[in-house]
């Protein structure tokens, strides 16, 4: 993790909506597995997204974490890659196993998603309006008035100001964070149910970051959408997520509330993510040495072994089962 | 340890075959299109022992013959065998192919290290030249010298070297920019180093390499232009087995007989092919900036 | 802005001069005595004299030249002593028309099948379909253009009969008769050109369709027709139109073939015969002619830049 740009703090419940079992369910991921060229990207990847839920996705770069959000998004999909499981998504039971034409009334309608890096993913030949307004008027009908007058609402909401003058701009002319205020825009235009957000922030200056959160966090609950945020920093994801999910190449190993995953870690690896952010003192952790498997190259077993001090036999022939322990669920032979 | 001496031999034997087999399975048509070309490059080194007739031998019972066991390729109007004029012309194909774009890569490599050496006005000038060179198609350029110079051999590889100093000026200016905008040679300039002593030393090594990948992929193009040259009568005189000119020769007898321009017509095509697959596979693996385009 | 167009055109205006002083040279370095020539085989001292003197071949060159340059400017480029009639009507007026024209109908057939099959391949790359593309764009590519058109007379205007194999027809006094007769040689020019066009479409496209705005463009539903052909084609604009501008040059080089194979009237036509004829004047004219076409089309493309991306407009 190179990475740190946040202080750790210890979750606050008034940062966060407080976790319900009783949502409705909306996305559902069961058994996902993905491998591309014949080398395995995600192993078996499940977790449940309630209705107006926050879940964060975090791992190293390269764990599956973004793959996962393009699976869900519709836009990795075979012959390309190989995909087996399940995703189930508000009334769509099997929607991976549903044709392209089913995927086209849910993308950008439904489902939206913000990327990493605004300034490569805004279309630099066609003006912020444009990008903005043909989302309103092909997907909700709008007339060519109507959307005009609808893109301003959602510029001044992301809070861009001057925003029918940012209608006429070319993408290279915003500033980065002006940018990513622009793709927000966009990607709740339709008010979509499901918000895809894949390092929103990364790619900004530190002293923008937490305004662009702020604002993604603002926008999703106002709408009552649900929201999986892609990131690598431990530490924004306790900020912003009611739950976890930690992945580590390509395998689920630690899932559940973000209180009770981060407060007490039971698996080695999220303990080490832990303590890149963690001020040094207090406990004898160790950042993970090493670097995550080459993907031609997973360990048998437990994919986290060959950098885990706990590692057993056990661990580098069986892959750990996700079990639930304590409140949460894990994959690991020896947690604790 | 016995059985290991015994198989050394047997591996070295076998290393030149498995070597083509291993590249004929990875790149198949660029070892084919290598084979093609090199078959050519012997037909011209050994065309007196290769082709069947001399290739201004006259056959006056088979004038216009079809392909026969006689003459393979048949023969033209003059009954000259086809298939040894077709031979005995890819001496001229190499020889201009060969001469000119050597005349072409030196005249490119000079004006380009001086184009991407200096700066200001004299640079401005010398691209503007460069340009200049460029803006005249490689044929009308070639025409343009072969009406001064007149034509014959030796003139066609001048006209044809000097069209293609051109593109050769610019890749090397820009292989010269790129080199000295590189730290090591701008450190070597902060330490005092000889201005000649960078250009030996740091530049050339940086440009030639490039220069001979670029100089491969011409190859084509000179030989092209050249037999363009000849096809519209301008470059080698008859009675030459030029094929450029056999081709021109045939236009004539197309509806009759289609054979006299198609035999050095479809020599011509298949050798530019063979040579561009070739060009396109060196490039591929050298040329680093290719490597991201297929 | 401004002083980037500036320069360019100042540029340009550099290499114009270059290019006519290597024409008007090629008039002083061409092998024979001009006057000799215009007056045939019999003549008289001083008659050559006189005529040295009203053509201003006493005189120091680079005055010559500025004279030459001037006459040029206004359109006044002697007269062809085979013809007797004005060079300039014989190479501007009737000669490039010609050319345009073919160069025009082989430039439009080759964007016309090249981009849909350069898109097709790039949209489905590595396909089997993708394989024979390239393998026929190569072939395209490196075919020596005089001997396809040598083809295409044998096959179609031979064999088959179905198209004339010679003579120019204007399209604008008969378009239906000018296009037929156009047909084999625009094919011919073509070839190479389409073989271009699909590798640049297909090249340039694959690695557009992998940024991440791609990605977006999908993400916010956009059908696939238009993730290719707006989101995508838009941004292979550039590089396109900078191949195609460049390749002036070589659609010019095998307009020469094409016209010698079809006989059509045209500049190339015009400059192989005048080297042939030894007429210095009007293989002078057909340099300066495609010097000229080549150079403004150049600056045409460097200065369509801007409006193809908006990232070079000004802030």
């Amino acid at each position: 993790m190179t990475h740190q740009s946040a202080r750790w703090t210890e979750p606050r419940g008034e940062n966060f909506l407080p976790f319900t079992r009783h949502r409705e369910t909306l996305l559902s991921l069961a058994d996902i597995s993905l491998a591309r060229n014949g080398h395995s990207v995600l192993d078996h990847v499940s977790f449940d997204l309630g209705r107006g839920e926050t879940l964060g996705l975090v791992g190293e770069s390269g764990a599956g974490k973004s793959t996962i959000a393009l699976v869900a998004m519709g836009l990795l999909r075979p012959p390309a890659v190989t995909l087996d499981g399940r995703m189930q998504f508000a009334e769509h039971e099997d929607l991976l196993a549903e044709p392209e034409a089913e995927w086209a009334t849910l993308r950008g309608r439904r489902i939206a998603m913000i990327f990493q890096d605004p300034a490569s993913a805004l279309n630099p030949c066609f003006t912020v309006g444009r990008q903005l307004e043909a989302p309103l008027r092909r997907l909700l009908g709008f007339d060519r008035v109507a959307a005009r007058r609808r893109s301003i609402e959602l510029l001044e909401s992301a809070g861009l100001n001057d925003a029918e003058a940012r209608l006429a701009a070319f993408p290279h002319e915003l500033s980065g964070g002006m940018q990513q205020r622009v793709m927000i825009a966009i990607a709740l235009a339709c008010n979509p149910e499901l918000l895809l957000a894949d390092e929103p922030t990364s790619a900004l200056d530190v002293t923008i970051q937490a305004q662009i959160m702020q604002l993604i966090l603002e926008q999703v609950r106002a709408r009552n959408a649900s929201c999986i945020f892609v990131l690598h920093d431990l530490a924004l994801a306790s900020q912003v997520c009611d739950r976890i999910v930690v992945l580590y190449a390509g395998q689920m190993v630690e899932a559940g509330p973000t209180e009770s995953v981060l407060r007490r870690s039971l698996h080695p690896y999220t303990n080490a993510l832990k303590s890149c952010v963690i001020e040094l003192d207090t406990e004898a952790l160790t950042p993970p040495e090493g670097g995550l498997p080459a993907l031609g190259a997973m360990p048998p077993g437990c994919r986290f072994a060959p950098r885990c001090s706990r590692a057993t036999a056990q661990c580098t022939s069986q892959t750990p089962p996700l079990r639930s322990l304590e409140g949460r669920e894990i994959a690991c032979w020896h947690p604790g | 340890m016995a059985v290991r001496d015994l198989s050394l031999p047997d591996r070295d034997a076998l290393r030149l075959p498995r070597l083509l087999a291993d590249q004929l399975r990875s790149r198949p048509f660029f070892v084919i299109a290598a084979m093609v070309s090199l078959t050519f490059l012997f037909a011209a080194v050994f065309a007196p022992w290769v082709a069947p007739y001399a290739p201004d031998f006259q056959d006056s019972n088979a004038l216009m013959a079809p392909p026969s066991a006689a003459h393979w390729c048949g023969t033209d109007s003059f009954g000259q065998d086809l298939l040894s004029r077709v031979i005995y012309g890819t001496r001229y194909v190499f020889l201009i192919g060969f001469s000119s774009v050597a005349i072409g890569a030196v005249g490119g490599l000079a004006i380009g290290l001086a184009a991407g050496l200096t700066r200001g006005a004299v640079e401005w000038g010398l691209m503007r030249f460069v340009d200049a060179i460029l803006a005249l198609p490689s044929l009308i350029m070639a025409i343009a010298f072969i009406s001064i110079l007149g034509p014959g051999v030796d003139k066609v590889i001048y006209a044809v070297g000097f069209a293609m100093i051109g593109p050769f000026a610019r890749t090397v200016r820009a292989d010269v920019l790129q080199v000295r905008a590189q730290a090591f040679v701008e450190a070597a300039g902060l330490m005092g180093v000889d201005r000649l002593r960078i250009i030996w030393r740091h530049i050339l090594p940086n440009v030639i390499f490039p220069l001979a990948v670029q100089a491969t992929i011409r190859i084509a193009e000179a030989i092209l232009v050249s037999s363009a040259l000849s096809f519209l009568g301008l470059g080698v005189v008859p009675p030459a087995p030029d094929w450029g000119l056999m081709i021109s020769e045939g236009r004539a007898f197309i509806s009759i007989v289609p054979w006299i321009s198609g035999v050095p017509g479809a020599a011509l095509a298949l050798l530019l092919i063979a040579l561009s697959i070739v060009g396109d596979g060196v490039r591929e693996q050298f040329d680093p900036k290719m490597r991201t385009n297929r | 802005m401004l002083r980037w167009a500036l320069a360019k055109i100042l540029q340009t205006a550099a290499v114009l001069l270059i290019v006519s002083v290597a024409s008007f040279s090629l008039l002083k370095l061409a092998p024979g005595d001009p006057v000799e020539l215009m007056l045939g085989d019999d003549y008289s001292k001083e008659s050559h004299q006189s005529l040295m003197i009203q053509l201003g071949l006493d005189r120091p060159l680079p005055e010559q030249y500025v004279d030459w340059l001037a006459r040029f400017v206004r359109g006044d480029w002697g007269t062809s002593f085979v013809s007797r009639t004005p060079i300039f009507q014989y190479a501007f007026v009737e000669a490039l028309p010609v050319t345009l024209t073919l160069s025009a109908a082989a430039l439009g057939l080759a964007l016309l099948i090249g981009i849909p099959l350069g898109v097709l391949s790039a949209v489905r790359k590595d396909s089997a379909w993708d394989a024979a593309a390239a393998a026929v764009s190569l072939t395209g590519s490196a075919f020596p253009s005089f001997y396809l058109g040598i083809l295409l007379i044998w096959i179609f205007g031979v064999a088959f009969g179905l198209f004339p194999t010679m003579g120019f027809v204007a399209p604008w006094s008969d378009f239906w008769a000018g296009a037929y007769h156009l047909v084999l040689p625009a094919i011919t020019l073509s070839t190479p050109f389409m073989a271009l066009i699909v590798r640049i479409t297909r090249a340039n496209l694959v690695e557009v369709l992998e940024q991440p705005y791609i990605a977006a463009a999908r993400a916010r539903g956009e059908p696939a027709w238009r993730i290719t052909w707006v989101h995508g084609m838009r941004n292979v604009l550039m590089p396109l139109v900078t191949i195609v501008g460049l390749q002036l040059g070589a659609l010019l080089h095998g307009a020469v073939l094409t016209e010698t194979v079809f006989s059509l009237p045209g500049v190339g036509r015009m400059i192989t015969d005048a080297v042939l004829n030894r007429e210095y004047m009007v293989v002078q004219a057909g340099v300066m002619m495609t010097g000229c076409l080549v150079i403004f089309t150049n600056l045409a493309v460097d200065l369509s830049y801007p409006v193809l991306d908006p990232r070079l407009r000004p802030r």
